[in-house]
């Protein structure tokens, strides 16, 4: 069951195909069809409306959105997916030390409940500040990690935790099997969805803290991400102007994708969490 | 199966559940096959059986809690009403159910019963609002005195009315669950494996209570359990069940003494008893999976008497004389 | 202290639990509990109610949970103080049935992984012909073969089958002692004979000792030679089983006897309403004998000072009544 019954499911396949689609549109577009880098500014007319020469129009920062969309798409998600996947590795270590150990569990636990429970916004927003200069934008998905793993550990640890109390890991304990072989056998399959799930969902954060973060001006703010290009939207007050497709097209794009990434996350869960045996 | 002063009738139930996700898949678990049964007045009747028999499913029908995935593909139940008026309860429909017949005339103590209290309200709110549901206004104080009486028969201080249910052991639950189970002095009382969670000498007590109220109120109860030591001390009349079938019916005393079926006599013989240390037998093989049984009776997989008929056609019931009932094909006159 | 005309050798084990809030107020779990297993193989039976410590006394046992105060001594050795090499040993030595058997195996792993890896990681076993051949030889000791079990994963047996696997995995070590917790407890009644039948086999035939822990009175008639009696993390009773049935000591045993429903019409004339009972944390807590507030022979002294340890030929019993 589980994988077989997830991609008979339309619902995935569809969000599967979308989010596909847009990914391979803009890598293929970027790499062929774009020349210059699509976050210079003035290179083509200002403000102008979609149109068949510029399908998405215009910035007043003389950028074709047609252009800009795809690179910021592309640079969000991989902020989305370093974020997720260092958070990732840091709740796999720290989890599994937590289910090998005896003592000191509630020494860990106090700290990710600590790190769970600080704002990351004001923090995220100082750092990336800061450092603004010198940073890179798989560095932006680090400093994001920062606070990313503290959720998911937490989940983690008490999934383990749990675990490690079920009878089978007693009996595997009794056949003398060493314990990363326990940890292969007995916590890997039932966490491994878990941590699938989990990535998907870190993905989707990282991309809505990247926004936000943006929004208020504390990012590399020459490089297009969607929340970059919402920022100078709002800098340079498309609102009152009437320039409805620099924030309504991005907007559209950023929801299409999380849209999309959410469904195969929760299609995920749906099948192999449930249609499995646990 | 005819008696005058019956209180609840079933004739002829059958039904089982709907299982599967999708349309093709669907599956039936018959789980009760045409039960015929009757509880009389001022008796305690028993169901005996091992798990996945049946005898859950068929507590549920009786008590007409028939919701999905359970189905009831035919039969009735007849319900005699303390107004002296018979219905078929099957019939009615939950609303009915609920306020006229549930609590009043039937009470059901499930399985696990201890987890069916709301974990967010005091014992003493559930109480009222049990009353309130049932019409029946009730203050704060007079809840005291009311289940004064019951708490002291149950052996529950009465401070428990005070205590949310996290806060009180399992056998504790237990028993305000069957305190409120007799709360409006219902004429049936089933009760669904009632003692399995609690520890002997709270088991004792719970029984000795639930045999004393039904002798002071000439009240009747269906007791369902897998444990035969509790039929043995709590019935009048036993009902053997395999497989979703009844296949031996009968006063206790006549079950326990001269089993008629091979797999009564099997169960009866693999029973310990205290002061026997020699070597008991089980019942070899395993009970059937209901949602694929064996054809013809669902026992001759595993019963040493099997002849072909029983392969191939399920037994009939049989008369062995008032009152006594067995299903197997050793008893039938050909 | 190197003794080895003792198996096992439980002395003086207390077992803290915390309690409240941040669990810093202390219960006994397990209080000064002492017994001794001979090296002759025998089937012993811990009986008590849930919170009895009976489960906690099996985890010490198995050096699952660290005693507070006390050791435990197998062969003489100190089992909490073991080079990995003995940790190893002792494993083979000591095995353990557990009372779920659909718990008993990770339901996405095939059953027979467990006894293979028994074989691989604790005996060494390299080749794995061998190992199918004593795997198969073990099932048929348990009524099963390799045939029946190989690639079935757990939801495929029924319970019963389920613990004949557990006990044959357990086996598969030729354990000098095996640790059965409950392990007929979820089974029906049709089925459980055969597996206790299968214990007193593995003590007759493999010359097995068994702890058997249950609630379940009968059942420990049926299999027992020794009975220990917890209450509330004290052991109030030891002794010969058929001796303690015919004439229970202190008063819990005596409750608890009384309180058994046979499966036999005569019970209904033989059982008499007793006292009622309550679990609380207040017994737990009590400075003298737990039983002291359901105790119908209850002294002062009961309330205050915990009982010495009784002997009255070969049994032992921790109450005031039979102190002289």
């Amino acid at each position: 069951m589980g994988y077989r019954e997830l991609i008979r499911d339309k619902v995935f396949i569809v969000a599967l195909a979308v989010f596909l689609f847009i990914v391979l549109f803009s890598i293929i577009h970027l790499r062929y069809f774009v020349k210059t880098n699509p976050g210079r500014w003035y290179q083509v007319p200002q403000g102008l409306p979609p149109s068949l020469q510029y399908p998405f129009g215009t910035t007043l920062t003389g950028q074709n959105l047609f252009d800009v969309i795809p690179a910021a798409l592309l640079n969000s998600l991989t902020i989305g997916f370093v974020t997720a996947s260092v958070s990732i590795l840091i709740t796999i270590v720290l989890a599994s030390t937590t289910a090998l150990i005896r003592r000191g569990i509630s020494i860990i636990l106090t700290f990710i409940d600590i790190m769970s429970s600080l704002p990351p916004l004001p923090a995220l927003i100082t750092l990336v500040f800061a450092w603004r200069d010198i940073i890179t934008l798989p560095m932006i998905g680090l400093i994001l990690s920062i606070f990313g793993w503290a959720w998911p550990s937490r989940a983690l640890v008490s999934l383990l935790i749990s675990l490690k109390e079920r009878t089978f890991i007693y009996t595997s304990y009794l056949t003398g099997a060493p314990k990363y072989t326990i940890v292969l056998k007995d916590f890997i399959p039932y966490t491994l969805r878990y941590l699938l799930v989990n990535f998907v969902n870190l993905v989707l954060w990282a991309i809505g803290m990247e926004t936000t973060v943006a929004m208020f001006g504390a990012m590399k703010m020459e490089v297009p991400t969607i929340g970059t290009t919402l920022y100078w939207a709002l800098r340079y007050q498309s609102f009152l102007l009437g320039l409805w497709w620099w924030y309504t097209i991005p907007t559209i794009f950023l929801v299409i994708v999380v849209v999309t990434l959410y469904i195969i996350g929760i299609k995920i869960d749906e099948h192999i969490f449930y249609g499995g045996v646990a | 199966m005819t008696s005058q002063d019956f209180v609840l009738r079933a004739v002829n139930l059958d039904g089982g559940y709907v299982i599967g996700s999708s349309e093709k898949e669907l599956r039936f678990v018959h789980a009760v096959r045409n039960v015929s049964l009757n509880l009389n007045y001022n008796e305690i009747l028993g169901i005996a059986g091992e798990s996945g028999c049946g005898k859950s499913t068929l507590a549920k029908i009786l008590y007409g809690a028939v919701d999905p995935p359970l189905v009831l593909r035919r039969g009735s139940i007849y319900l005699h009403t303390s107004e002296g008026r018979i219905v078929d309860i099957t019939k009615l429909d939950k609303e009915d159910l609920a306020k006229r017949i549930w609590w009043r005339e039937i009470s059901y103590i499930p399985q696990n019963s201890m987890n069916v209290l709301n974990p967010m309200k005091r014992i003493r709110d559930t109480i009222i609002e049990t009353f309130k549901f049932h019409g029946i206004e009730i203050s704060k104080d007079e809840v005291t005195k009311y289940v004064r009486d019951l708490f002291d028969f149950v052996g529950l201080p009465t401070d428990v009315l005070n205590a949310y249910p996290h806060q009180l052991s399992g056998g504790m639950r237990q028993r305000v669950v069957i305190t409120l189970a007799m709360m409006l002095n219902p004429r049936i009382i089933i009760a669904d494996e009632p003692t399995t969670a609690v520890d002997v000498v709270t088991q004792l007590n719970i029984l000795t209570f639930l045999r004393e109220y039904q002798n002071s109120k000439k009240s009747s109860i269906v007791i369902i359990s897998h444990d035969m030591g509790v039929h043995a001390y709590m019935d009048t009349a036993i009902a053997i069940m395999y497989a979703g079938s009844i296949v031996e019916y009968g006063k206790s005393e006549e079950v326990f003494q001269e089993p008629l079926h091979p797999y009564t006599k099997m169960l009866m013989s693999s029973l310990i008893v205290r002061g026997d240390k020699g070597l008991k037998r089980g019942i070899p093989g395993s009970p059937p999976d209901l949602r694929n049984p064996p054809s013809g009776c669902k026992f001759h997989p595993r019963c040493p008497f099997a002849m072909d008929i029983c392969r191939k056609e399920e037994p009939p019931i049989i008369e062995i004389s008032k009152n006594r009932f067995v299903t197997c094909w050793l008893y039938a006159k050909r | 202290m190197n003794n080895t005309d003792t198996l096992l050798h439980i002395n003086n084990v207390t077992k803290l639990f915390g309690y409240g809030l941040l669990g810093l107020r202390k219960f006994r779990a397990l209080n000064n509990v002492s017994l001794t297993m001979p090296i002759e193989p025998e089937i012993l039976v811990i009986v008590g109610e849930t919170g009895s410590g009976k489960s906690t006394l099996l985890k010490i046992i198995l050096r699952m949970l660290v005693p507070d105060y006390g050791t435990v001594l197998y062969k003489g050795k100190n089992i909490f103080k073991m080079k990995s090499s003995e940790v190893r040993w002792y494993r083979q030595e000591v095995q353990a049935v557990f009372q779920d058997p659909f718990e008993t195996f990770n339901p996405l792993r095939p059953v027979v992984d467990y006894l293979n890896d028994t074989l691989k990681y604790l005996l060494k076993v390299r080749n794995a012909s061998e190992r199918k051949t004593l795997i198969d030889q073990t099932l048929r000791f348990v009524g099963l073969s390799l045939e029946k079990v190989d690639g079935k994963r757990s939801n495929e047996f029924s319970g019963g089958e389920l613990q004949r696997i557990s006990i044959a995995r357990a086996l598969l070590s030729r354990p000098k002692l095996l640790l059965a917790d409950e392990p007929v407890s979820m089974l029906d009644a049709s089925l459980r004979v055969d597996i206790l039948n299968i214990l007193k086999d593995v003590k007759e035939n493999l010359k097995t000792s068994i702890i058997y822990v249950t609630h379940d009175i009968l059942t420990a008639y049926y299999v027992g030679d020794r009975i220990a009696v917890l209450y509330r993390g004290d052991l109030v009773e030891l002794g010969p089983i058929t001796k303690v049935y015919n004439e229970p000591l202190h008063p819990y045993t005596q409750l608890l006897l009384s309180s058994v429903l046979e499966p036999s019409l005569d019970i209904r004339k033989k059982v008499k309403p007793l006292k009622r009972s309550t679990i609380e944390l207040k017994e737990f807590l009590l400075q003298g004998c737990k039983f002291a507030m359901r105790c119908p022979y209850a002294t002062k002294k009961c309330y205050e000072t915990p009982p010495p340890e009784i002997k009255i030929n070969g049994r032992a019993v921790r109450c005031w009544l039979y102190a002289t």
